[in-house]
């Protein structure tokens, strides 16, 4: 019954690597925007503040494929210029990524913060040396949990990249489906895909957690 | 309160003195992981009496409280109430529970119903009141334990011996045949304790039949008809007050007694 | 059409926008609650079957699962032949799997011993958890809930791809970047920064709202 889809299993997974690059690189870089936006908003003041959220709001309120549309076609139609593809599905995909990290850091943080501050002060510690050694050592290991999720939605969410017209998996499979006339085949075998990914990158992340994490201090 | 008649043993006298035992164990025993927390107790209360039960911690006086209403499933063993016998696998037990009042050491007030919500809620759903009469019976019950004006409180606004005075009214509103006592005020800070050993004393006044596991001896030297006393998992004495605090027989309950009233 | 006139025909999409988001919620909530229930009393094999299915909704792309009902099962039954219904399907199934998850946390919040004082009255399991441990298990879940309700409000825009016709704001947004290319206007699609802004209104605030309402309650009833 799937027989037929084995010749075009070479080109699955270019699809695949496509929307693993789509998937890691926000990943990466919205952990940066993430981990700033978070201590901005916790140590920068109301300005920073107001101004971290409305960014975090417009990037959690908004469908991610309308984001990519934007900052494909919107944006660039009203600046005049024009850019690459991919370019824009990572800078509108590592914007929403970084948005939702922010919120795990930002937890993470404030979870630990006054009391370690407190005893890192009792030391003579600067502020900035608190952050450094105690604080951020302790909330990037709590954070783990909720990067793993973030992990596994942006890893299903590069299928919006569908809507610019990017040859990640999503888009392929449909492709695939128009081509064969056989969708269910087709769509389940992507799903399949999709969840192996999936499911076997959380399962290594969270054998990480189980090694790193402070006892005590679980989610 | 309950004193027994004069006994003369005669066919008649000892069928109604069995009709008037309100909630009886036979031979129960209570296990889990391996841990033997009910070894063999055998108890019973009688209408209008009074019991308390004491022991150090892990004695299983909480235990026997529970499999008594059936919260937990004795192992072993048997229990009735009014003869009938609940441990028995085509029995009701949610009915039974109806007449059998629990007030639990943690307290337990449903955190998100006000105090007379709290006390109404059995009457409602289970005896399926209408609402008005329901709530008229949750005041009438406040009022016995003296909460009447904290009626619209949430439990969060109460203090720990408001919120214990609240699920002595929730037990009492089902109009039970019996009160179950689970260390009541062992959770209270010291200076709550009195309000809520007061308004048990209150009930004790009006006759009501009640088994309670306490710490409080000065409590249980006013109150209690016969005092129990248990340590792991066993009955060791049973006796009335006055026979545990001149001269127990037993070394252990000796013991215990010393140490409790030294500590005060 | 003129800008206003673009407004309000984005805006009239958000009623097809909140049924399918809204009647998606509830058949995660109709499917969740049970799902939780199953796994917590319906023994070992139970509980591994729904965590399996559970992992597997959370595993695959929204857009697949709507595909794959609309197209894939939709070519046998027609009533799957329609983008409202599959939409609805798809994210009313998989949000049945992330509901149980978030009900079963609220659940462990509220604790055995509420049930146990319920009973303690007489109240059968049934009625114990339909009085003292469902009413308590909203209040722990609502800002789970209220993230919920936002996932699917924007996910609800994956159905565009069902190129079936669904009215709501995204396929709106979509004609009137058609329109504005045939009428060769400089920018065809400005119109989805204006889509952007209805769908973050029909998010940001509910959520909000459900977030502070919880955060209120639990601390006043020290839950």
């Amino acid at each position: 019954m799937y027989e037929f889809l084995w010749e075009y299993l070479p080109y699955f997974f270019k699809a695949l690597e496509y929307s693993l690059v789509l998937a890691l690189v926000p990943l990466a870089l919205g952990f940066l925007v993430g981990l700033f936006a978070a201590l901005a908003d916790v140590y920068g003041g109301k300005i920073a503040s107001t101004l971290i959220n409305i960014y975090v709001e417009f990037f959690r309120g908004s469908p991610l494929i309308v984001q990519a549309i934007l900052f494909y076609w919107a944006i660039p139609d009203l600046l005049g210029i024009r850019v690459d593809r991919l370019m824009a599905a990572l800078v509108a995909f590592t914007l929403n990524s970084g948005a939702y990290q922010k919120g795990y850091f930002k937890g993470a943080i404030e979870a630990v913060y006054e009391d370690q501050m407190m005893a890192a002060r009792s030391l003579g510690m600067s502020k900035l040396k608190a952050i450094r050694h105690v604080v951020l050592p302790q909330a990037l290991r709590i954070v783990i949990p909720g990067w793993t999720n973030e992990y596994a939605s942006m890893s299903k969410s590069t299928s919006a990249a569908i809507a610019i017209g990017l040859p990640e998996l999503a888009n392929f499979s449909l492709s695939v489906a128009s081509w064969t006339f056989r969708s269910f085949e087709t769509y389940t075998f992507t799903a399949l895909i999709y969840f192996i990914w999936i499911f076997s990158s959380v399962k290594v992340l969270e054998i990480i957690y189980e090694r790193v994490k402070i006892p005590g201090f679980e989610a | 309160m309950g004193k027994q008649k004069e006994e003369k043993v005669g066919y008649i006298e000892r069928e109604k003195k069995m009709a008037d035992v309100v909630i009886e164990a036979k031979n129960v025993w209570m296990e889990y992981n391996d841990v033997i927390a009910l070894e063999d107790v055998s108890l019973q209360v009688k209408e209008g009496e009074i019991k308390v039960l004491f022991g150090p911690s892990g004695s299983g006086k909480s235990t026997i409280l529970r499999c008594l209403a059936m919260l937990t499933k004795p192992t072993k063993g048997k229990v009735f109430l009014r003869g009938e016998e609940l441990t028995s696998p085509d029995v009701n037990i949610d009915k039974a529970r109806v007449k059998i009042g629990f007030v639990f050491q943690d307290i337990l007030l449903f955190h998100h119903l006000r105090a007379s919500g709290n006390v109404a809620l059995g009457l409602r759903h289970v005896l399926g009141l209408p609402k008005k009469e329901a709530k008229e019976k949750a005041m009438k019950a406040l009022r016995e334990v003296r909460m009447e004006k904290w009626a619209d409180h949430y439990p969060a606004e109460l203090s720990g011996g408001q919120q214990q005075r609240v699920g002595i009214a929730r037990a009492l509103a089902m109009e039970p045949e019996i009160i179950l006592f689970d260390e009541p005020t062992s959770s209270l800070d010291p200076e709550l304790k009195g309000e809520v050993l007061d308004t048990m004393k209150q009930l004790a006044k009006k006759g009501r039949t009640m088994l309670i596991a306490t710490h409080e001896m000065h409590f249980s030297r006013e109150v209690a008809d016969e005092m129990i006393f248990l340590d792991e998992g066993r009955i060791i004495e049973q006796g009335t007050p006055k026979h545990f605090f001149t001269n127990p027989s037993t070394d252990r309950a000796r013991r215990f007694l010393a140490r409790l009233i030294r500590e005060g | 059409m003129d800008v206003l006139e673009q407004l309000i025909f984005l805006l009239k999409g958000v009623s097809t926008t909140l049924s399918v988001s809204v009647l998606a919620f509830f058949l995660g909530t109709a499917t969740g609650i049970p799902l939780m229930l199953l796994r917590a009393y319906g023994g070992k094999l139970w509980e591994l079957i729904v965590e399996g299915y559970e992992k597997l909704l959370r595993g695959v792309p929204i857009l697949i699962l709507m595909l794959l009902f609309y197209y894939g099962i939709g070519v046998r039954i027609p009533f799957l032949r329609n983008p409202f219904v599959s939409a609805i399907l798809a994210l009313g199934i998989r949000s049945g799997a992330y509901q149980s998850q978030i009900f079963r946390g609220a659940m462990r919040g509220v604790g055995g011993d509420q049930m146990m004082a319920a009973r303690s009255l007489g109240m059968s399991e049934l009625k114990a958890f339909r009085h003292v441990v469902l009413p308590q298990m909203f209040i722990i879940a609502s800002a789970g809930l209220g993230s919920e309700y936002a996932l699917m409000v924007k996910d609800s825009a994956y159905a565009f791809f069902l190129g079936g016709g669904l009215l709501d704001v995204i396929t709106r947004a979509d004609i009137l970047r058609a329109t504005g290319m045939l009428a060769n206007w400089e920018q065809p699609y400005f119109p989805y920064i204006p889509a952007a802004l209805i769908y973050i209104a029909l998010t940001f605030p509910l959520a909000t709202y459900l977030d502070r309402w919880g955060s209120r309650k639990k601390k006043k009833l020290g839950i």
